[in-house]
């Protein structure tokens, strides 16, 4: 479609607000609008292969869908494909990596398990088909809230512990894309409760730390407000032996709401204006048909900044 | 039924991200102390309300005593004193290295070492460890009758247990060994490390890692040199406690499927390795929203209060009380699909509150459930 480098989009927030089902969501809005998508799991354990009813992917990438290609990465499998292309030869990487010792070792390395996943993600952001990028869009369902800063953070980590060589390089590259305006934005995802929007701030305050630019924040599980002329005709029923259930679920759900509009005010003011609403689905189990409901829910990217 | 902790000293609770685990942590402490047990409640990363109505305004390895005057406006008369306290995994973890490092200055060696800073508050299973380690401390210390704790949220219930293990298998691991042999054969904590550098392997790592965080991160392991003892005898103790008698598991959830799928996931890894499970806690069961199955008559009533609204107003009544009809009933549907299937095991259900159960009032009046 065009020459630009894909763009990055990077899913993140509390663990349990529905991250990894915003993730194939946004995927699917991008695949339907005709760019080519690229959905990754971190250490996913496949699950956005079950949520979209797919067989596993593992590190094996695959299109799934039309336009929906999607990977599972692990950092034993970048840290072997990284290596790979490092030492360049794999009875080197057998002789090496393949020693229970060393990958031990390895695990102590600070950040390099982040840092070779994000060099993943960043390969195939470089990736080249028929001349031009082989993704328009990347989406990454990235870890929850101190996982997630943790892996944004590798890059520098490296930066600051690793002398000059490959990996430092390596380091500096996938920095420099992470931190471009142009190419990532971090999209945080959060329903109206405490703990999330708290978690929210955490990763809001993290990724101006890091340069990464903060991209549409989700609103998931939002509920709209309850007509007040409509909670009042249902007054009457509050101690009506039949039906006194009904007016205090509604009166629970209107409470709830509204402190979880409150909470929403804890974020920063164009973010909160400018956010992506996702309504409450309590409609039957969460599967495809659920995640293709949201997905036509999203509004266009270009109404939404460049993320 | 005897309530949930009878004949244990310490209950485990756990639980996925998001069941209210800590809430339950608290509330269940809070009638165990109302039934007159000295009890501490150790909690990880609580909401700010609740960290705050418990008085935990930061980190600290220190129990703080709940002060029982907070709790009697809303009902709850405490018969015995209540604690809580929120470890600090770093803090843990120095204090393990000041007590079992052989000179003060290796001890600084070790705290100031940049892998060991990635290793003490960011590898996987620290908190684990650390949350195990301060309960072995306070357990032994005698001063609690009940110990509640509450575990980080994770994806299975064996990166709790096995945490001291890991521990433990890391500084046995080979790694170690061969690190510690040419030093031994050298006679000294020398930096024959430098070997390191014409090491084939290590220059391959190097190659990869940079051959400055080799030589911190050799500098770290052998640096435990004359601690492996210590922490080996401790980690085995801190085990032997998760299995022993004094202690069992509640499992803790909510009413999402999926967060149900991970409750029986832990039970069955539990059970795996017979450790008791206790019970279970299903916490915010929505209420159902009628109380008889006669439905056309209630709709025709609803009906007659709606349809003066204007059109717009009544169906936004209407969809939400579809949608919390359905909710409720599959809540419903839920928790009677779990009494089945634990049969005679004890399940206490939590009612949804109105607003997230972070304040006092809300554990007052869950707490009724355990007692």
């Amino acid at each position: 479609m065009t020459n630009a480098p894909p763009r990055l989009r990077l899913i993140t927030g509390k663990g349990g607000v529905g991250k990894t089902a915003v993730a194939a969501a946004v995927a699917l809005s991008e695949a339907r609008a005709g760019r080519r998508t690229l959905l990754c799991e971190i250490n996913g354990r496949d699950r956005l292969a079950g949520l979209l009813g797919v067989e596993p992917v593992g590190y094996a990438l695959r299109e799934v869908f039309d336009n929906v290609s999607l990977i599972d990465i692990n950092p034993r499998d970048a840290i072997h494909e990284y290596a790979l292309l490092t030492l360049r030869f794999e009875a080197l990487y057998k002789a090496v990596f393949e020693n229970g010792l060393v990958r031990r070792f390895l695990r102590l390395v600070p950040s390099l398990s982040e840092l070779v996943m994000l060099g993943k993600i960043w390969f195939h952001a470089q990736e080249q088909a028929h001349g031009r990028p082989r993704y328009d869009v990347i989406v990454v369902d990235a870890p929850a809230t101190g996982h997630a800063l943790a892996l944004l953070g590798a890059p520098r980590a490296v930066q600051n512990t690793v002398p000059p060589g490959p990996m430092r390089e390596n380091a500096r590259l996938i920095e420099a894309m992470l931190t471009d305006p142009q190419h990532t934005a971090l999209n945080v995802v959060t329903t109206p409760e405490d703990m999330p929007v708290t978690e929210a701030q955490e990763l809001l305050q993290g990724a101006a730390a890091l340069g990464v630019r903060a991209g549409t924040v989700f609103i998931n599980s939002r509920l709209g407000p309850l007509p007040a002329e409509g909670l009042a005709a249902l007054r009457p029923l509050a101690d009506d032996p039949e039906l006194a259930g009904v007016h205090r679920a509604l009166v629970m759900r209107e409470a709830k709401r509204l402190a979880g509009e409150e909470h929403l005010q804890r974020l920063p003011g164009p973010l909160l204006a400018a956010a992506q609403s996702l309504p409450r689905l309590a409609t039957g189990p969460f599967d495809r048909s659920a995640v293709e409901s949201l997905a036509t829910l999203l509004r266009p990217w270009q109404a939404q900044g460049v993320a | 039924m005897p309530p949930l902790w009878s004949g244990r000293r310490v209950i485990v609770c756990v639980g996925t991200g998001g069941v209210g685990k800590t809430t339950v942590s608290a509330t269940l402490a809070v009638a165990a102390a109302a039934a007159g047990l000295r009890t501490l409640v150790m909690t990880i990363d609580p909401a700010r309300r609740l960290a705050h109505a418990l008085g935990l305004t930061r980190l600290g390895n220190t129990e703080h005593q709940i002060d029982a005057a907070l709790l009697a406006p809303y009902g709850v008369q405490l018969t015995a004193p209540l604690w809580a306290m929120m470890p600090d995994v770093k803090r843990t973890f120095d204090d393990l290295i000041h007590r079992w490092a052989p000179t003060p200055e290796r001890a600084t060696q070790i705290l100031e070492n940049r892998i060991y800073q990635h290793f003490s508050s960011a590898l996987a299973g620290s908190h684990e460890y650390a949350a195990v380690e301060k309960l072995y401390e306070v357990y032994n210390s005698g001063k609690y009758d009940l110990i509640v704790l509450d575990t980080p949220p994770s994806q299975n219930a064996m990166d709790f247990l096995d945490a001291p293990g890991r521990i433990i298998d890391f500084l046995e691991s080979d790694a170690l060994q061969w690190l510690k042999r040419p030093t031994r054969l050298a006679g000294r904590l020398s930096l024959r490390l430098l070997d390191v550098g014409s090491n084939f392997v290590f220059k391959s790592i190097g190659k990869l890692a940079g051959t400055d965080t080799l030589r911190e991160l050799t500098e770290f392991l052998l640096g435990f040199q004359g601690m492996y003892e210590g922490f080996r005898e401790r980690s085995r103790a801190v085990r032997a406690l998760l299995r022993s008698t004094d202690l069992a598991f509640v499992l803790v959830t909510a009413t999402a499927p999926s967060q149900l799928r991970a409750m029986w996931r832990f039970r069955d890894e539990l059970e795996a390795q017979d450790l008791p499970v206790r019970g279970v806690v299903l916490n915010r069961l929505r209420a159902p929203l009628l109380r008889t199955t006669a439905q056309p008559h209630l709709d025709a009533r609803l009906d007659a209060l709606l349809s003066p609204l204007p059109a717009p107003t009544a169906n936004a009544m209407r969809n939400a009380i579809a949608e919390e009809t359905f909710l409720a009933a599959a809540d419903a549907a839920a928790a009677s699909a779990l009494r089945d299937r634990l049969g005679t095991r004890p399940l206490i259900t939590l009612p949804e509150l109105p607003l997230d159960a972070h304040d006092l009032a809300s554990l007052a009046r869950l707490h009724q459930a355990f007692l």
